[in-house]
């Protein structure tokens, strides 16, 4: 089998946001990625599973600049930013988040998101005195923090402490904080993980809701496939490295090498 | 009696704005910041350096054209009689000098403690938790011993050490003169670490603090802003230098390395308050100096060593001195026990950064509108 885009596919997806080329990355012995490309493009959800081991969070440091890979590049929006630094890249517009979300925990919800917005000179302590220094580009941020909170679902929070969130809101926040600091490709490390179904319904669904409102484009890393599949648009494997099925998620969780991949087979 | 009570209440008004000045230092790096400064009393001697040393040079400088026995050398060489001749003979009758030279205090107290807190910032980056902790208390300890014994930094007397310039002898009130001015300074460093507290540079400090890696993810340079909290922080510790210097009731009309470097007063005391008051808590740190100011410091300081004496501590071969120390250092421990216990978070718990009025916006955004009147 290709494991090609079909035409079809490719034609409604001209505007490829990332891509990797043969993308090979060794810990010492150990092969953790045998040459990965996949192509996302804007204003699409996709999905990236795997069993343990696949080489999942390897591909992501990678994208994201915490590991440097061997051989292969990656592009974003057609720039070659392969072994760029990881904050360059968060600023260029790649966020992700963390499987165990990381609030600033005794700020409340909307300090949280404020102290998300990208940063600048109306962050100098020396100048913080004078609130004209400030100010105008505190309003913009307060302004969208809220829109980001009404997006959420999570407006009537927003003088909660972070301490106080349960784990589901704790999820949406990291999600909030990456609108916040100017995402247009999210990384999702296991958003529904720890998370009863219901909830996981929820979060895809806001998942959903911003890609349609705001056209933000998600590489989604998820275990619980059953639910994220009736998201997601497209869905790459992994297995040892390589990657041996992609599609629409129903062809690819149909697909004997992934069903054998999991199992052991 | 009216008189004594008087002295009482200004005696208690400087501790008060000067452990204010101090500890709220403490508070921006400690609370704010999260960096465990148990060194903050080096960055506090750096101010009463500048005025026991290097105001009393620029003053010994201009007595010395019209005051007779006067002479820059005799600062270090002969300190006692020649400040008390340009005490009682040049600073009663130049008062805009005096007033000039402790806006200067001022403001170099504030460069040197921001200068050494910035040296002192490249440990904190790389170190954390109890390993920078001692360390910034050993670079402390070490620099108090380097300072103690250096003639041409603190005098030749290492337990004396340098008379200070008596700026407000023109007022011919100095105590109230200077605890007015302790009071002032106090206030206006409030104002500002509200200020700073309520502005996007407060709330970031708060937000590094609460998860480093989080602030690293969003873009945020994690390292220029704990350098920035450790300047700031120290800056202030510096000014209260200079303030305890400059107050007869608190500096007692001199500046010794056994005091001014003294990390009882200056680095456990603050570090006591702002867990009484809250961690990161300007407001709470201000009721917690309030409350300790009358009710404890004042007391323990006067009656430890009677306490000493009433308990024989001389009698079992302890050195009453070290004994009323030592009372001290279990109250500190008590009060830290006690606020744990009842109050962890502090008389007035860290409170959310409110750069703007947030219930307005949130009103028109996501609060249903006020219903209107049929």
């Amino acid at each position: 089998m290709a494991l090609q885009m079909t035409e079809k596919e490719e034609g409604s997806a001209s505007d490829i946001i990332l891509e990797t080329r043969n993308i090979v990355k060794r810990f010492g012995g150990v092969v953790a990625l045998a040459g990965v490309s996949i192509k996302i493009p804007r204003r699409w959800i996709v999905l990236l599973i795997g069993p343990n081991g696949s080489g999942k969070t390897t591909l992501v440091n990678v994208i994201t600049g915490f590991l440097k890979p061997e051989e292969g590049k990656v592009i974003y929006e057609g720039r070659d930013i392969t072994g760029v630094e990881p904050h360059i890249i968060t600023r260029m517009g790649i966020v992700r988040t963390f499987q165990i979300p990381k609030p600033f925990i005794n700020l409340t919800v909307l300090e949280n998101l404020l102290a998300a917005y990208p940063p600048g000179p109306h962050e100098n302590p020396y100048k913080a005195v004078s609130k004209r220094s400030w100010v105008k580009t505190e309003e913009e941020a307060v302004e969208k923090a809220f829109d980001i909170l009404k997006a959420l679902g999570m407006e009537r929070a927003w003088d909660q402490k972070a301490s106080e969130l349960s784990g589901a809101e704790l999820k949406l926040l990291e999600v909030g904080r990456a609108l916040m600091s100017g995402a247009k490709l999210m990384i999702l490390d296991e958003p529904a993980a720890g998370v009863n179904p219901t909830k996981a319904h929820e979060i895809f669904s806001v998942i959903r809701k911003l890609r349609e409102e705001r056209g933000i484009t998600f590489l989604i890393i998820e275990h619980r496939i059953d639910i994220a599949s009736q998201y997601v648009d497209y869905t790459y494997a992994l297995h040892l490295g390589r990657l041996i099925s992609q599609g629409p998620p129903q062809k690819v969780l149909n697909d004997k090498a992934v069903i054998e991949s999991y199992i052991g087979g | 009696m009216m008189a004594n009570f008087a002295v009482l209440a200004e005696q208690i008004l400087s501790f008060i704005g000067i452990y204010y000045i101090v500890s709220i230092g403490l508070n921006l790096k400690a609370g704010h910041m999260g960096i465990p400064d148990f060194g903050h009393a080096m960055f506090f001697a750096m101010g009463g350096i500048v005025v026991g040393n290097i105001v009393a040079h620029i003053a010994a400088a201009v007595a010395a054209k019209s005051v007779p026995g006067v002479t820059v050398a005799g600062v270090i060489a002969s300190n006692t009689k020649t400040l008390s001749i340009m005490n009682t003979k040049f600073f009663p009758y130049h008062p805009l000098l005096d007033i000039g030279l402790v806006i200067f205090a001022l403001v170099l107290s504030l460069i040197l403690g921001g200068i050494l807190g910035w040296i002192a910032s490249l440990p904190a980056l790389r170190l954390r938790g109890e390993f920078l902790a001692i360390l910034l208390l050993t670079v402390a300890e070490g620099l108090r011993v380097i300072f103690t014994y250096t003639k041409s930094l603190m005098g030749s007397t290492p337990t004396v050490g340098l008379s200070t310039p008596a700026l407000f002898s023109w007022t011919h009130n100095s105590g109230l003169a200077a605890t007015i001015f302790t009071i002032i300074v106090a206030l206006i460093v409030y104002v500002y670490v509200e200020r700073l507290h309520n502005s996007p540079a407060g709330r970031l400090f708060r937000a590094a603090r609460d998860d480093e890696d989080a602030a690293k993810a969003l873009g945020k340079n994690v390292v220029t802003i704990r350098r920035d909290a450790m300047i700031i922080g120290s800056a202030l510790a510096g000014l209260a230098g200079a303030v305890y210097a400059l107050n007869p009731f608190l500096g007692g009309g001199s500046v010794a390395a056994v005091s001014i470097f003294n990390r009882v007063w200056w680095t456990f005391w603050p570090w006591a308050l702002i867990i009484l008051g809250g961690m990161a808590s300007n407001r709470g740190t201000g009721l917690a100096t309030i409350i300790v100011g009358v009710s404890l410091i004042w007391p323990v300081r006067l009656y430890s060593f009677k306490v000493a004496q009433v308990l024989h501590a001389s009698a079992l071969g302890i050195n009453p001195d070290q004994f009323a120390n030592a009372l001290e250092y279990a109250f500190i421990g008590l009060i830290i026990l006690i606020v744990q216990a009842v109050l962890p978070r502090g008389i007035i718990p860290e409170y959310p950064s409110r750069t703007l009025p947030f219930e307005k916006y949130a009103r028109g955004k996501v609060l249903p509108p006020k219903p209107k009147e049929e």
